[in-house]
Parts: structure tokens; sequence; C-alpha cells
């Protein structure tokens, strides 16, 4: 019983952790992480040892002596803006399953969490922003030079060439393609222009926003809580952005 | 990869295997049919997969059956009995039904106490390697059953396996450890605590306190062990070995009379023999000691004048061993005169014949005579050692001399002390063992059963008792009689009894005393040693301690130690850690880090240069480890005005 006591112990000494955190992390959304362990005891590797940071839970079966391993860890924070992760506790059965010990690791990792992205539908918006005579500035505006954004109704006044006949037959109406605008003008994302209804839903709207646009390519331009506005390039600057509606404060 | 699932179903059944094993030859017929077929019924619901809920609610009712059946039986029979037979039935009927991490830790705890129930019965080497079994698999299951619990149905790689198993190899070396220190120390009796629980075994052995020659079913079981006896090497026609002296005649049976009391006796003359005693049955109260015993130690004993020695009653034998110390071929002289009436008294009934034979052998000359026509008889009378085709029955010796001229020891004594008294030369039978295998590798002598053997003393005036062994006249002793003795153990045989030996002295026979011994034998070597220390007796050892610690130090630091760049890296860093304080103790901080913190060109060096050799995953050059220490030691004393390199914010 001792030496288990003993063994016990000793399987938790000597390890030395560290958390690569997903590129994106985004709040309450599970993502891939990478956890660095190294055992840094001269001769006893470490056995089933389970790890715990802040509810997320990783198993490791084995490290031995002298070595570091890698292993992916699903990390599931909730929250926006950065997060210091400081709880890290281990917890092992080892040897025989007669005591649970536990310990706690000081372990520092600072994270930045994004707003969770929150899909809404960008034509009704723009449809109710032109019911209200407003101009929905979040929005692309439509043109013959970017990539295809939608496809919408034929009005008469578009060209022939943008009719998209596929989804026309398939619909049995005439629909024609409607285009982004081109790399010269950048797409204004305003959160406090999002439909949602409190700060973090905006919020999540616009990134969903960030995603949809850099996906694609396009320029934008985010508006901040200061009236500062942030440009990203076409094809980059995505993460970037997506890191200020992080930080976003409305206040 | 091997899920850890599978790998607890084999340890349930090799858990249970040796729990089982231990007790299954103690077993009644009842558990000892059902058993197999218990285990073939679990090894086919286990290939299969899954027990059926029916299976398992029969097996249960089975089992409270089958202990209701044996509590019964409790109050008929030994309380040990019915113990071990439950516990070897619920074992097989646990290893029936499904083998979770749960269950294994209920076959694991039934194995252990099967185990310790076999106990009950015997303490052989068998259990040892039972235990030793156990030692080992017991720990191995509890590991994966731990890795199985922690994560349930996780699979292991060979290599993680076979390291967690070889890990868990440090149990057992540990416990083992640990069981032999608690093994010498824990206080024990003098007397087995468990024996109660068994009723005193019935004498059934070779050695018998009567000889009765017409009844053949009176002989030994072959070949059980009867004792073991530290001893120098002796010549094989003298071992002897003394029990007690047969002196009155009772029909067909010679029988120690209870109403004698022999006269006192000395042994003198003779090589004296020094012998420790380790008999298998405790319980009969003949003390044996090689022909002629002087003294028992170790025991308290009652000696008789006609240098037999029983255990005091109330003595327990649970010592299991005693010391004697015997004059090999002394003379056993009475103090004063013998009762010639009652060493001449004879049988009730004697045949005829023997009677006519005696008077046939009588001589004008005397005992002395009389003593050699007797042995002459017996020599020309082309008798046989045998243990066949043995007459039996009243006139038994009779027909011995007479008819069949075969017969054991009991015929040969027998019928030479009848005919001796009827010469009216004082004889008596003493019973006790002949020969003995002699076990050089433990230096001692194996006698078993079937070297239970009986000869006559005959009391001549001027020489006291002597010893005569009349089956030695027998045509064919040398090969029947002496043959059989000794000298027939083949090497594996004498290690396999040597083993066996060590095992009962070392752990069966470790009781109080041995503890106490064990405490005396330490506290005088202790003061021995604390007697002989003196600087110059000390100073070889202590050269020789010195340089034994130094190389294990060099050997360790080699085989386990951090290696040159390792070496270099922590002076490197401890450099640092002193000019930049408590900051620079980070873990995590790299080589640049530091270096860039310090502000010391050198430093800056030294991290390129290492990092250079060390993260390409080449070994440093004896050029880039001088180069590397130069650094270090230029660190150490910056020359003044040394360049330094920006600071990191």
């Amino acid at each position: 019983m001792g030496l288990t006591g003993l063994l016990g112990k000793n399987n938790l000494e000597g390890l030395r952790l560290h958390l690569e955190a997903p590129a994106e992390l985004y709040d309450d959304q599970p993502g891939l992480a990478r956890l660095h362990i190294r055992n840094a005891k001269r001769l006893f590797p470490v056995f089933l040892v389970e790890l715990d940071i802040e509810g997320n839970r990783a198993f490791i079966p084995y490290v031995p002596a002298r070595t570091a391993i890698d292993i992916p860890f699903d990390l599931q924070l909730a929250g926006r803006g950065r997060v210091e992760l400081t709880g890290l506790s281990l917890r092992s059965r080892f040897p025989v399953d007669f005591f649970i010990r536990n310990r706690r690791l000081p372990f520092s990792e600072q994270l930045l969490l994004l707003p969770a992205p929150r899909p809404f539908d960008p034509g009704r918006m723009r449809e109710e922003s032109a019911d209200r005579g407003e101009h929905p500035r979040s929005l692309p505006r439509r043109s013959a030079e970017g990539e295809m954004m939608s496809v919408g109704d034929y009005s008469g006044s578009e060209p022939r060439k943008h009719i998209h006949w596929k989804a026309s037959a398939r619909m049995d109406a005439l629909k024609v393609k409607q285009f982004a605008p081109g790399s010269a003008a950048p797409v204004m994302i305003d959160p406090a222009l999002m439909p949602g209804g409190d700060l973090e839903t905006r919020l999540g709207q616009a990134a969903w926003l960030v995603n949809l646009y850099g996906k694609k390519g396009l320029p934008m331009e985010l508006k901040l809580a200061s009236g500062e506005r942030l440009g990203a390039e076409a094809g980059s600057g995505r993460l970037r952005l997506l890191a200020n509606l992080a930080l976003y404060d409305a206040r | 990869m091997m899920r850890v699932e599978r790998l607890l179903r084999v340890c349930a059944w090799l858990v249970a295997l040796p729990g089982l094993a231990s007790l299954y030859p103690h077993l009644d017929l009842l558990p000892k049919a059902l058993i197999p077929l218990l285990l073939v019924l679990a090894f086919h619901l286990d290939r299969k997969g899954e027990v059926p809920r029916r299976t398992g609610a029969l097996l249960a009712g089975l089992t409270v059956l089958l202990f209701a059946f044996y509590l019964v039986r409790i109050p008929s029979q030994s309380l040990s009995i019915p113990v071990v037979n439950m516990a070897a039935l619920v074992l097989a009927v646990r290893l029936v039904g499904e083998k979770t991490p749960r269950q294994l830790i209920q076959l694991i705890a039934l194995s252990l106490f099967a185990l310790a129930g076999s106990t009950l019965i015997s303490i052989d080497m068998d259990f040892f390697l039972y235990l030793l079994m156990l030692l080992v698999l017991v720990p191995a299951s509890l590991l994966l059953r731990c890795a199985e619990t922690s994560c349930p149905g996780l699979s292991l790689s060979r290599l993680q396996l076979r390291r967690l198993l070889r890990y868990g190899l440090v149990l057992p070396a540990g416990s083992m450890v640990l069981m032999f220190f608690f093994f010498a120390i824990l206080p024990r009796t003098s007397r087995p605590l468990w024996d109660f629980l068994n009723p005193e075994a019935q004498a059934t052995v070779g050695f018998s306190e009567t000889v009765e020659p017409g009844r053949s079913e009176s002989l030994v079981t072959r070949g059980r062990l009867a004792f073991r006896v530290e001893s120098p090497s002796l010549p094989q026609d003298q071992l002897y070995w003394r029990g007690n002296v047969l002196n009155e005649p009772q029909g067909g049976r010679w029988v120690r009379s209870a109403g004698h009391r022999p006269a006192p006796s000395r042994v003198a003359g003779g090589r004296i023999v020094e012998q420790t005693f380790y008999p298998e049955d405790r319980r009969g109260r003949v003390l044996f000691g090689l022909d002629l015993p002087q003294e028992m130690r170790q025991v308290r004993s009652d000696a008789q004048g006609d240098a037999t020695f029983t255990r005091n009653r109330g003595q327990s034998l649970s010592r299991l061993y005693y010391g004697v110390r015997s004059r090999m071929g002394a003379q056993l002289m009475p103090t004063r005169g013998i009762d010639r009436d009652f060493y001449l008294r004879l049988p009730e009934e004697i045949s005829p014949r023997i009677r006519a034979l005696a008077a046939r052998l009588d001589t004008p000359g005397g005992p002395r005579a009389d003593l050699e026509s007797l042995g002459d008889f017996f020599r020309k009378g082309g008798y046989r050692y045998s243990m066949e085709s043995l007459p039996t029955g009243e006139d038994a010796l009779a027909r011995f001399l007479f008819e069949t001229r075969a017969g054991h020891c009991e015929f040969f004594a027998g019928s030479f002390a009848t005919l001796a008294r009827l010469l009216r030369i004082p004889a008596r039978l003493v019973g006790g063992y002949l020969g003995g295998e002699y076990n050089d590798l433990g230096g001692y002598y194996l006698v078993t059963e079937d070297m239970a053997h009986v000869w006559v003393e005959i009391h001549l005036e001027d020489e006291g008792w002597v010893r005569l062994d009349p089956s030695r006249f027998a045509v064919n002793s040398g090969a029947e009689l002496l043959g059989s003795r000794g000298g027939n153990l083949s090497l594996w045989q004498r290690l396999w009894d040597g083993l066996d030996y060590a095992w009962g002295r070392a752990i069966i026979r470790f009781d109080l005393s041995s503890q106490v011994e064990l405490l005396r034998f330490t506290s005088s070597g202790l003061k021995r040693l604390r007697g002989h220390l003196d600087p110059e007796s000390l100073l070889y050892p202590a050269l020789g301690g010195a340089a034994i610690a130094t190389g294990a130090f060099l050997f360790w630091n080699l085989r386990f130690g951090p290696g040159p760049a390792r070496r270099l890296e922590r002076r490197y860093r401890r450099l640092l850690q002193k000019r930049l304080g408590d900051a620079a103790r980070d873990p995590s901080l790299g080589l640049f880090d530091l270096a860039r913190q310090s502000g010391i060109a050198e430093a800056m060096d030294f991290a390129r240069l290492y990092a250079d050799a060390i993260y390409r995953d080449r070994p440093l050059s004896r050029k880039q480890r001088r180069k590397l220490a130069a650094l270090l030691r230029r660190i150490r004393r910056p020359r003044e005005g040394g360049a330094a390199v920006g600071k990191s914010p």
C-alpha cells in the first residue's frame, strides 16, 4: 500500500506542460489545441494521467522518462477576449487505483477567445434596412466585378449575361447572379449595425461575416467601438479583424 | 494496439488459476469434479463474449446451495476442510461470470483468500510458488485495471503495454523486500495459531511404536519424509537413528512396557556427533537421535535409562527442531544391574519349533557362544530380506524361521530377540530408522518413512547393551536392506529437496525463538563490529567503499546523467540566473531569451553555437565543447568593456 502511494506520488512529479492554443478559438466552440508534455524525470515514466484544464480533459497513457510528447487536445472555453488559463490539474489512479492522486501544476497560458460566429441572412437585413431607408453598410454592395455573392430575382434591368440559367431552370423563374463589389471597395462591417439584439450576438454576426468574406477573399473594413476603422486586404487580415472583434468593447 | 479490456479477461484467468491450483489437491470429490466443469463453461462463455443472465442467476443459486451444504458440515468436520472447499467453488463460479474491472477485484480477493486458505492444510513449496505467481500477476492485473478505469475502452500499443507491465514489476519487487522485512520482524507465536482449526491428525506413519511381525500392513508409507537431520556425513552403515525401545513381548507384538523403568545407564566412548533434527511429524512424542543419543537440546524431554527420549507432555513441537548430541559407536552401560527377569520375559505363546531351535542353539560356552551360534543360524539359514509374501497370523515367526525364510526387519529382530531370551540373554528391540540420503548441498540427511527399521540390543555383562541388527544376516541385505537406504537421489532431487528444506527452515520454522535468535545474532554481530572498529582496519574498507561509490557515481552519470551538452547548458543557465535573478528562473525561457536579457555578447555567442549544434541534432564535437566552455568562463568573468547585445523589452 505504501509502495503504491509512493509510486503514485512520483508519477505526477516532474511534468511540464505547455498548451499551444489553436489559431482560432471561438466562444464555447471546440478547437483543436496541442499539448506539449515533458517528463523531466530521469528514470521514471509517467503513466495513466488524466489532465483537466478548465473542464477540458485529456488522457495521457504514457510519457517515457526524459521525453516530451505532443498530443491533440480538444479545448472549449466560454467567453470572449483575453482569457488566462491557470487552472491545470492532473489526476491519476496509477498504479493500482487504491488512491486517486490530484495535483495542480503552475500553469499560465493566455488565449484569445473569439466571438462565436452567428450566421444570419444578409439579404433579409438588406431588405429591412432598405425598408427603413438606411443604407446597409455592413453588407457588400452588389456589383458586376467581384465574385458571385448570391442569386436574386430578375428585375428586367440586369444584363442578360448575368442570368443564372441553371438556377432559373431549377426554380422555374429567371434568376440573376449577384456579384460582390470588386477589390477596390472593401465591405464595411460595423458590429453596431448588426441585426442581433445584444452586443454579443452582434459581434457573433460580425465574426460570421468576417469569416464569410474572408473565405471569399473580399477586402473588409471593421468599424471598432471607438469609431476607428480597421481594414483587411483581400485574402489576409481575417484573424486580425476577428481578434479585434474579440477585444471589442461597445462602451 | 491491444485493448485493455481484453487483457483484463486474460488477467482474470491468470489470477484465478494459482488460487484454484493451491486448493485443488485438498478438495472433496464434489468440488474436484465440479471445478473442471465450471472452468470449461467459463472458457466457453468467454469465447462467446457474453454471459447469459440466466447462467448468472443459476450460478448464484448454485453458490448459495454449496455454501449451505458446507456450512452444515462444519460441526462434523474440522473448519478448514469446508472453508477451502467453499473458497475454491466460489472462485470457480466467479470465473464463469463477467470479467469487468470490478469483478476482477473480486477474483483477485478470492484467489488470495483461496491461497491463504490452503495454508490451513499445508504450507509447502507449492504455496510459495503460487504466492510468487500472484505477487507478479496481481499488480500487473491491478495496473491494467487502473488503465481501464482511468480511460474506459483504452487501447495500448505493445511498447506502452510492455513498459507499463515492466514498471508494474517494481511493485512485486518492492513488496517482496517489505514482505521479507515484515516476515522477520512481525511478532509471532511459538505455536501455530491455526492449529485449532484442524483436528489432531492420525499418527499413520512408518515408524510404529509397536512391532508386530505378523501384520504386514503395519509397514510404512513409502517415500514420505520422516525427518531431516543436519549432520556431518557419516558412514552409511552407521546411520541408525534411534527412536524408542520395545522391551516387552505381548502376544505377537513387542511394546514398550509402561510399568518398567529402565535402569539408568551412561553412554561411553564413541565419536561425538552433533545433529539438528527437523521432524516432519510434529505430533509423535518420540525424539530421534543418531544411535546412541546422549543429550537432547532445545526441547524439554524425558530421558529414559535405555537412551530413549520423549517430548514432555505440554511441550509443543511447534518449534519443530531440536538438537541432539550422540556418540556414534559408543557403549550403553547401565550404571546398576538391569532387571534380568524383565528382559528375559517371553511371549505367552511360543511355537514349540522355536523352543526346540533355541534348545538346539544353546551351547555350554555362555552368552557369547550362544550369540555366535544364533548368528550362525541366521547367517547360514539362507534368510532373505523381503517386503512381500510375508507370513501372517499368530505363528508368523515360526513360519518365517522354518518355512518362508523371507521377511522384513520386524521378523528378523522379533525372532532374534525371542531366541536370545530363550537362550537367557537379555534382549530388547529398538525402533527407529536405518540409512538416509545425504544432501551435500544442504549438509543434511533426508530420512523417509520407508527407512523405518527395527534392530536388537542384547545385554552382555561387561559390554552393556550392544546393538545387533539381525536383518544384516539376510543373504540379500546388501541390496535390499542397505541399497535402498541412501545414495539414490539424483542431483535434481537433491536440489529440489534442498530448496524444500531451506523453505521449511527459513519460512515454516521461523517462530518467536527464531526471531529472538536473529535479534541476538544481529546484536552480537554489531558488538563484535564495534569491538573491531579501529582506524587502521577501517582504512582499506573505507577506500574500497569510496572507490566503489565513485565508480557507481561515474557509471550512473555516464548512463543516466545529463551528458556533456546538457551540462554545459545547465552551467550557462546557472550563470545567467545568478546575474538576472529570479526573473531568469522560468524554465520556459530559451537560451536566446536569457542571452538577450543579460545583454552579454558571449552569452549570445554561446546560445548561437549551442543551438547550431543541438537543434540540428548533432552531438557537440570536442572543439565545440571547448569553445563553449571558454565562453562560459568569459560570461563568469566578463572583460571590461565587453560587447553587449540589445536587451529585449
